[in-house]
């Protein structure tokens, strides 16, 4: 399903260069729930953040469902993470002006999707994570656990195949982190959705099928 | 998408209090200059009554003489005769042209204007003017002092003066120097007091006694050439306010009405002809002719000197002005813009990283940024409406009246519009083509 082969990314300052991640080469396949774990600034954001198709690499290929980026046009690219893609943040990042419903729908408003099944659509997620009685609550008027499941809502309300979730439980504490991580392997084992997580925690990440242990920019078997 | 995007825009505006005030304030106090501006300038530069002919009139204001420095060369001739040396000097004097060694110059004389501008050919029409004359009446013994332009028949027929009642004098009152006046709306009022009609009663002047044959509106402009409190044929003004100095000088303007707008240009040939043609006085060598168009007379006392056209300048400095007062704001904007699109890292990151592209939040931000400019565009249209109100009754500039001009309203709504698209455009570029993960890693969420 993701196929990464030697993936590098390096930053550059005008003195300096320095490798976040170093000659990466994993696989992952369809429906695997995998966990990225490591110590702060090995580089366990970087790479979900290319896997995810949000930072391009320095070096390396990434295959999705056998399709390669590296080519690819930033409207192609924004395409398919519209489409396939889902993400959840550690710092949720909804918009705080918009109501729930509307942090919600804002996948498939790039989608071309028509308001009425918008609503439709953003509605059964929310009831999916148990939130259909706060849609028209703002980001502000909800507890942390609340607000990454609006997150989670709006990862899946277009249906991606993969979900990529950095540190999700990261910001709440273990009662919520445990009710946001039951969501996550429902979707996996229901919807055979695959979850790529980065995640500091040891217990969350012995819930996932795999973990992959970056250190220092490097994979550690 | 809109009305995600207005709802995302209205609760912007919302959130940020202070910048949507700074914005709106900046946006609505610029269309408000610049619908001041624009009507100020329309008031004084429009072709509005009277001067709805004012594309077609030339005004040759004053006229002056000059003499060149000399240069003196004299040849000594020695001749040696019946043992006597004579010498034979010859003086001869050459002009510098172009370094005066005096100049005169004043308006132009009845006489010189009979003799030499009223015969010109291509004018449709020409009128003799004495402007600004200062006169002082007694009515019910308490002193008043008007201004007053001596005309002729013609003056009438170039400015298209707006009768309240009666009507203009005409050739025979000119002829029979008949002691008509017309008077403005105002100067009506201070000398007679408030009254139903003015016509056919009697202002009296010194010795003399003037029949009111008609009552004019104030023009809003305040070009020279239109202004005064009593207009009275100006056949009725003694020969020594019409003529003095070197037999072409004198208290007189010619207004030339051209047969149409592209005739402008024979009429100022004309003009140089006379200048060439007519006959030197008292060693002067040249002769020149102030003539202007409406713009260039307004410019003059602001910018130009005399004996140049200066309107054209004027303009362009005035809409120079113009355009640093819309970049200043414009630039202020900007920076407020790209501080407030900073502050949305986080949104921007998300919502690229679920497939918006750049063009949708470039449009997002620009569309934020016209419901910005429309808002203040509307406080605009509302500050302009009573800063106009204002500038009427307080009379800041005597005899101008601003008058709320609804294309000039949409002109200006549109320059800001362009104006808030450039200021938005910018900031929201920048942002829109920013990595996901930077944006996403900067925000401050």
């Amino acid at each position: 399903m993701i196929s990464v082969n030697n993936l590098s990314k390096s930053y550059f300052t005008d003195t300096l260069e320095t490798l976040a991640l170093n000659n990466i080469t994993l696989h992952i396949e369809k429906g695997e729930f995998v966990s990225i774990m490591g110590p702060s600034g090995c580089g366990k954001s970087t790479l979900l953040n290319m896997i995810g198709l949000l930072d391009s690499p320095t070096e390396g290929v990434i295959r999705i469902e056998g399709q390669e980026f590296r080519h690819k046009k930033e409207k192609e690219l924004a395409r398919y993470r519209n489409q396939n893609l889902g993400f959840i943040f550690q710092s949720f990042h909804l918009i705080s002006d918009l109501p729930v419903i509307d942090n919600v729908e804002l996948p498939l408003l790039y989608r071309g999707t028509s308001a009425r099944e918008r609503r439709h659509k953003a509605e059964e997620a929310l009831a999916q994570v148990e939130l259909s009685h706060r849609i028209f609550h703002y980001p502000n008027q909800l507890s942390g656990g609340q607000r990454q499941r609006v997150a989670i809502a709006r990862a899946i309300v277009g249906n991606p195949t993969i979900l990529m979730a950095d540190e999700p439980t990261g910001n709440l504490d273990s009662v919520l982190g445990d009710e946001v991580m039951k969501i996550l392997m429902d979707l996996n084992q229901e919807n055979n959705v695959t979850i790529v997580m980065v995640t500091h925690d040891e217990n969350m990440a012995q819930k996932t099928h795999r973990i992959i242990r970056l250190y220092d920019g490097n994979l550690v078997n | 998408m809109l009305k995600n995007y207005l709802k995302i825009a209205l609760k912007v505006l919302k959130r940020n209090r202070f910048y949507t005030f700074v914005s709106l304030f900046g946006i609505s106090f610029t269309l408000m200059v610049l619908m001041l501006s624009t009507a100020f300038i329309d008031n004084e530069l429009g072709a509005n009554r009277p001067l709805s002919n004012k594309d077609r009139i030339l005004v040759v204001s004053g006229m002056g003489m000059k003499k060149w420095q000399r240069e003196t060369n004299t040849t000594i001739d020695t001749i040696y005769r019946n043992d006597s040396t004579i010498l034979d000097t010859t003086i001869i004097e050459t002009p510098i042209v172009g370094n005066s060694q005096s100049s005169s110059s004043s308006q132009l004389g009845y006489d010189f204007c009979k003799e030499h501008i009223l015969p010109m050919q291509s004018p449709e029409m020409i009128s003799l003017f004495v402007p600004q004359r200062q006169i002082e009446v007694y009515p019910n013994n308490a002193r008043l002092e008007l201004s007053t332009c001596m005309v002729d028949a013609n003056y009438w027929k170039i400015f298209d003066f707006d009768f309240v009642e009666g009507q203009p004098f005409g050739e025979s009152s000119i002829e029979n120097q008949s002691h008509h006046t017309v008077l403005t709306e105002e100067a009506a009022g201070k000398y007679f007091g408030a009254q139903d009609s003015y016509l056919n009663r009697e202002l009296v002047w010194g010795h003399d006694v003037y029949k009111i044959v008609g009552i004019i509106k104030e023009p809003n402009t305040s070009s020279f050439v239109v202004q005064g409190d009593a207009f009275m044929p100006v056949t009725n003004l003694p020969d020594h306010a019409l003529n003095y100095g070197y037999g072409y000088f004198g208290g007189c303007n010619v207004a030339l009405l051209a047969k149409d707008g592209a005739s402008g240009e024979s009429m100022t040939a004309e003009l140089k002809q006379i200048e060439n043609n007519t006959e030197m006085k008292d060693g002067f060598d040249i002769l020149y002719l102030w003539e202007k168009d409406i713009t260039d007379l307004y410019a003059w006392p602001i910018i130009g000197s005399q004996d140049t056209r200066s309107g054209n300048k004027f303009l362009m400095i005035l809409f120079g002005v113009l355009i640093l007062f819309l970049i200043i704001p414009t630039f202020n904007l900007i920076n407020l813009n790209i501080t407030r699109i900073l502050e949305r890292s986080s949104e921007i990151g998300v919502r690229k990283a679920f497939g918006a592209r750049t063009d949708h939040l470039l449009i997002q931000f620009l569309f934020e940024n016209i419901v910005l400019t429309f808002l203040g565009g509307l406080l605009g249209l509302v500050f302009t409406f009573f800063a106009m109100r204002w500038f009427n009754k307080a009379q800041i500039l005597e005899g101008t009246h601003l008058e709320f001009n609804s294309t000039v309203f949409g002109i200006s709504l549109l320059i800001t519009l362009f104006f808030g698209i450039c200021s938005g455009l910018f900031p929201a570029w920048k942002m829109a083509g920013k990595e996901i993960a930077v944006a996403i890693k900067n925000s401050r969420i």
